[in-house]
């Protein structure tokens, strides 16, 4: 008998999204919600827009099936401006999936990251795009853009961006949680919801999405990590797969300790 | 300009050829030559079923495949994967034709992936095969969805059982043409890539192999490889292994290079398969 896929469809309108976590800085998302047993589990695709004095880019761009109301979201966050920059951090839909439209909607915009493969992907966009490395620094006037390894990830044309006049850490695919709770909870910092995400929240997700990491010793990913933000203040992390972070430490600890009880499992 | 080729009793590949220029995250830095894709075309006399329609670049290729041999009949699509490499394109399919069935064993529903510009265009609802199901309700019991053995996301491999047919998606695509003219499918071992590039290319796209716990994954491999007669490999890219022993030594040299080789002492183990295939 033919079993019909479950969907997910387009995420709901958030009121409370586009929200500013820093000036100037933007989260955007679409919050979806999948049956998991007897619970909903909601699993955040976000991305987000940092505005400098010139220019103005996006981290990641939303997932295809939320495009009418990330939309709206850019359109509001951006409030008259345009959109120079749409840095994807890997060419995985939920991180990219809406660059054909947002191509298409700002005409002006460069695709920048490591854009391997891009070109086949989308022939048509191949003179939109600018191949960036690890180390690279994207100018917005009074704010820089720093592109930074990926140090977990899955495909492995991945960069993490570094704020470094807000301090935020855009950590794509890391620091992801899922999370339970009532409508018009989806955009609350992890330290705001009701219940604070657990080592098991992250696990879930991170072995889930990244299935390598049952295969690996987590601890060289883990030291990665600690040595990277050793080199960074950071006061906000913004991931895809999660909300945003501001008690950066102790959510840290967290995601290591979720990273190390995967093999367990 | 692309062509199709037959690879078994009623499958075919849709080929096109990209230039090697170190433009491609999956091939390592030092290869250089041509680098074949393919989307695959399986065929009953009720349908055709496409395996990933594949990304824009190849598009018109496909599409002009799909017009051709179509011929009135019901439209599938299977993808492997919900990477672009094989689902860019989904959306414009389903923008060209009705009726089209979409099946996948990946977690993500093909339509919560796409952008369409043709709503018009009616489909009925995507379909979830799991791992060891056939595809015998579309008219394909001999197509089995396999949990892969290494995989990054989403992913199954295929396995028809008619051809011994192996769909491996983006595993065992190391073997490059180093002139366009160059056959696209392997039938002799003679001037096959070493298993040092068979281990770049795999480690090209999965990075963390370099850190995996081989003895896990050779449990994996046997276990799935112990069940199955592969004599055609099929990726998403790279030349496609054809013949019983090209296929298998070919697979050899993939475990070799990745798991290491099996010493005399090494014991093989078997698990229960989670999944059988029949
Ligand atoms: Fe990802
Ligand atoms: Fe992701
Ligand atoms: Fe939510």
């Amino acid at each position: 008998m033919i079993r019909p896929h479950f969907a997910l469809g387009a995420a709901p309108y958030d009121a409370n999204l586009p929200r500013e976590i820093a000036p100037q800085t933007f989260w955007l998302s679409g919050c979806s919600r999948q049956p998991v047993g007897e619970e909903i589990l909601h699993s955040h695709s976000s991305f987000y827009m940092a505005c400098g004095t010139e220019k103005t880019a996006i981290i990641d761009t939303g997932n295809s099936r939320d495009w009418p109301d990330v939309r709206r979201q850019l359109l509001e966050a951006l409030d008259g401006r345009k959109l120079d920059y749409i840095i994807p951090t890997h060419p995985e839909m939920p991180h990219m999936g809406n660059l054909e439209p947002l191509a298409e909607l700002f005409p002006q915009a460069r695709i920048v990251g490591d854009i391997r493969n891009y070109h086949l992907y989308y022939p048509h966009l191949e003179d939109r795009l600018e191949m960036r490395h690890v180390g690279d620094i994207l100018e917005l006037g009074d704010r820089q853009l720093e592109l930074i390894e990926a140090i977990i990830h899955d495909l492995p044309n991945s960069l993490w961006v570094y704020d470094r006049k807000e301090q935020v850490l855009f950590a794509c695919d890391a620091y992801c949680y899922t999370h339970e709770h009532e409508p018009g909870q989806c955009a609350l910092l992890a330290e705001e919801l009701p219940q604070e995400p657990t080592v098991a929240d992250t696990s879930f997700v991170t072995s889930r999405a990244l299935a390598w990491t049952q295969l690996v010793d987590p601890e060289p990913y883990c030291q990665a990590l600690d040595a990277m933000l050793a080199e960074r203040p950071v006061k906000l992390i913004a991931p895809t797969h999660g909300g945003v972070i501001s008690n950066t430490k102790r959510m840290t600890e967290l995601f290591k300790e979720g990273m190390r009880n995967i093999r367990g499992q | 300009m692309y062509k199709v080729i037959e690879i078994a009793e009623r499958v075919s590949a849709v080929a096109n050829l990209v230039k090697i220029d170190g433009r491609v995250s999956w091939v390592p830095p030092d290869v250089t030559g041509f680098e074949p894709y393919y989307t695959y075309l399986v065929e009953s006399d009720e349908t055709l079923l496409v395996i990933d329609p594949g990304m824009v670049v190849h598009w018109p290729a496909v599409h002009a495949a799909i017009e051709e041999r179509l011929a009135g009949r019901r439209l599938m699509v299977f993808n492997t994967r919900s990477e672009l490499e094989c689902i860019a394109s989904l959306g414009r399919l389903m923008d060209s034709f009705d009726n089209v069935q979409t099946i996948t064993s990946c977690p993500l529903n093909p339509f919560d992936l796409m952008h369409r510009k043709q709503p018009q265009r009616m489909h009925p609802p995507s379909a979830y095969v799991g791992f060891g199901e056939s595809l015998q309700d579309f008219g394909f019991a001999h197509l089995h969805s396999l949990r892969p053995v290494i995989k990054m996301l989403g992913t199954s491999w295929l396995y028809d059982s008619r051809g011994k047919v192996l769909f491996s998606t983006d595993c065992f695509g190391g073997d490059f043409l180093a002139t366009p003219d160059e056959p696209l499918v392997r039938t002799t071992l003679e001037g096959a890539p070493d298993k040092a590039q068979l281990r770049a290319t795999m480690l090209a796209k999965f990075d963390w192999l370099e850190n995996a716990d081989t003895e896990l994954l050779r449990r994996f491999w046997d276990g799935l490889f112990d069940q199955i007669d592969v004599e055609v490999i099929a990726p998403t890219h790279g030349r496609i292994q054809s013949g019983k022993l090209v296929a298998s030594q070919v697979l050899n040299d993939y475990s070799d290079a990745l798991l290491g080789p099996v010493g005399k002492s090494a014991e093989r183990v078997t698990v229960e398969r989670p999944d059988p295939i029949n």
